[in-house]
């Protein structure tokens, strides 16, 4: 960033007598040696100047007690308590049942897990184990399958 | 029903502080509504949107703050709600600006007013033209400091931001004020400015 990209920003506020004395004696060092940074600074006070030319601001059309009589505050918005509730009702009404079928279906077993437990009880059995502990079934005498 | 006649009391006086207060501010805050709008029929429009916001939220007003202060501060926000609200109903509006709404040198045009003729503006009226094609946080500033005179921690005081941030908006909005003039009428500020 050159020396000039620094001072320039702080040139309405040193036109203002807003800077630190610091920051004042580098501006004002600055502006004394580039031409530019000078020509910029006394366009600056030439804005500022046109400013305080600017005549006042004409007399208010309507009094202080007219602008007042004239002012309406917005009206708030404002439900009625009764459809307030009916709307919760209503909601409720079909909150609560989807989420009691939702918790219902969710606890229930897949027809996905189901299969999969069947399969595999009959994996056992055809491997002559027993399908809750999966210890070889004893074979009973006069008992065939 | 003791505490109820005490609020009903206190409220009362609230209203009567509220408006005598309002009552001393109305001229400073009528003129600083008019530098912003550049126009009679909005500074109204302007201070009554100023007003119902002042009266809802006085019971937040901070005594420590002078009046006029925290009326600018009000006046300050309403007016830049008041410039977005229009602007999203305008088909050309300022917001391609930057972030800061820096680029609304770029963007606005003064013939979006049919029938203006901008070179026979008289001086101070295209002064104020250049002030209301300004970007409105910019506008703030440069009139808080510049028309009202009141020092950078002041603005910052009443547009709640830091000194930096004022000075900063300051110096970009007498930037663009220079660039609206000498866009409005080239020939008589391109020799002076």
């Amino acid at each position: 960033m050159s020396r000039c990209e620094k001072i320039n920003p702080l040139l309405s506020a040193y036109s203002d007598r807003e800077l630190s004395t610091t920051e004042s004696l580098l501006v004002r060092q600055h502006v004394y040696e580039c031409e530019s940074c000078a020509a910029e600074l006394k366009t600056l006070e030439g804005i500022r100047g046109l400013m305080l030319e600017m005549p006042a601001a004409p007399e208010p059309r309507l009094s202080f007690d007219q602008l007042v009589a004239a002012t309406r505050p917005r009206p708030v918005r404002r439900v009625p308590l009764i459809l307030t509730l009916a709307c919760v009702a209503v909601v409720a009404s079909l909150l609560v049942p989807a989420m009691m079928k939702a918790e219902k279906i969710a606890s229930q077993p897949s027809i996905d897990q189901e299969l999969r437990r069947e399969v595999a009880r009959d994996q056992m059995i055809d491997a002559e184990a027993d399908p809750t502990s999966g210890a070889p079934l004893v074979h009973l005498a006069g008992y065939s399958r | 029903m003791l505490s109820l006649l005490k609020s009903k009391t206190e409220a009362t006086s609230a209203s009567v502080e509220f408006e005598q207060l309002m009552r001393g501010a109305y001229r400073q805050a009528y003129s600083v509504a008019y530098r912003l709008t550049g126009d009679s029929v909005d500074a109204e429009d302007l201070l009554q949107e100023a007003f119902v916001r002042a009266y809802r939220f006085f019971h937040r007003y901070d005594r420590s703050l002078p009046f006029l202060s925290w009326m600018y501060r009000i006046i300050s926000n309403a007016h830049i709600d008041m410039v977005r609200r229009r602007n999203k109903l305008r088909p050309s509006s300022l917001d391609h600006g930057g972030k800061d709404g820096d680029q609304a040198l770029e963007i606005a045009d003064l013939s979006f007013c049919p029938g203006v003729d901008l070179l026979n503006a008289s001086f101070s009226d295209s002064v104020q033209k250049a002030l209301n094609a300004m970007n409105p946080e910019f506008r703030m500033a440069v009139v808080l400091s510049d028309v009202e005179g009141m020092s950078y921690e002041e603005i910052a005081a009443i547009m709640e931001t830091s000194i930096g941030t004022v000075r900063s908006r300051i110096h970009r909005g007498r930037t663009q004020l220079r660039g609206f003039l000498l866009k409005l009428q080239p020939e008589t500020y391109g020799r002076m400015l």
